[in-house]
């Protein structure tokens, strides 16, 4: 019995394994969209019951740094794409190299978060750390930054584990390609990385684009 | 890669196109479509689901109702008893 190098010993053909793949990653991608769909529940009632303080909230952030982080995640998605489909091809060089620059994006993004968070920090917007104000909108106010925390510090996380994911992969495919005879584990890769970015894509308008430009 | 350079560059203008949206007080909802239509491109084809196996699109989908029930049941109750 003959049977290509790159199939699992598990499964029957390519086709069954490639699928077998992809239906476990868009599982994991299922419930990673109901962790975070939590934490938009909690927003949503949170932005019913006080809009005014969560309006003050959304304009005390900076949006011009927002906006930037925005575009290098959605640039970052682009890369990695294309990672991916030269991955397929079994163009791992270049896969490799374009894993690198994902992972290098997804630092920048998380270095122009952490200076946000720095100037929130300044003047005084962390809860649980050194929360003050003593405006006409608490506890809303208190409340929006919780969630602007919380979500963005586990996003921050989900951030974090991409990065790291893709320079593993980034090492794989330039000095360990025939660990991957099959390039699924790369487009699982990816998967996760488009999803950390699908998240943003609706935390960006959540927490910074309430009620437009002041 | 010419599908991939496409859809990059309608992300950049959908968040160029947000951002106006934004400065204009278009409102809120505006901000969502636009976001459900980045989401919407960067699910069909960076993460390629449209060429995927009726069962892996059927997972997809099932997450859509998920959200449904969660935010439309929620919903429901804040709606009836806050009187907004």
């Amino acid at each position: 019995m003959s049977s290509p190098a790159e199939l699992g010993m598990q499964f029957s053909d390519l086709r069954q394994q490639k699928n077998a793949y992809r239906l476990g990653a868009w599982v994991f991608v299922a419930s990673e969209v109901m962790l975070f769909a939590g934490v938009f529940l909690v927003y949503m009632i949170g932005r019913l019951t006080h809009p005014e303080a969560f309006m003050e909230g959304s304009h005390e952030l900076n949006q011009l740094l927002g906006t930037v982080n925005t575009g290098v995640l959605l640039t970052s998605s682009f890369t990695i794409a294309i990672a991916v489909s030269k991955a397929e091809n079994k163009k791992y060089r270049s896969a490799s190299w374009l894993l690198l620059l994902t992972a290098v994006m997804g630092v920048f993004f998380l270095g122009i978060k952490a200076y946000e968070w720095y100037e929130e920090y300044q003047r005084a917007r962390v809860p649980g750390l050194n929360f003050s104000y003593d405006g006409e909108h608490l506890p809303g106010l208190l409340l929006f930054f919780w969630f602007y925390f919380t979500s963005t510090a586990l996003h921050a996380l989900h951030v974090t584990l991409g990065v790291l994911a893709n320079l593993w992969f980034a090492f794989v495919c330039r000095y360990r390609p025939h660990w991957v005879p099959d390039p699924s584990p790369v487009v699982l890769a990816g998967i996760y990385w488009h999803l950390v970015d699908l998240v943003w894509i609706f935390l960006f308008p959540f927490l910074y684009l309430i009620g437009g430009a002041s | 890669m010419k599908t991939h350079l496409l859809v990059w560059i309608s992300l950049m203008l959908l968040l160029g196109l947000t951002m106006i949206a934004w400065q204009y007080h278009l409102g809120f909802f505006i901000a969502l479509a636009i976001a459900v239509a980045k989401a919407a491109l960067v699910i069909a084809f960076f993460m390629h689901l449209r060429e995927e196996s009726p069962l892996t699109k059927f997972m997809a989908g099932a997450v859509l109702f998920w959200l449904l029930i969660l935010f439309g049941f929620t919903l429901t109750d804040y709606f009836s008893r806050l009187g907004f």
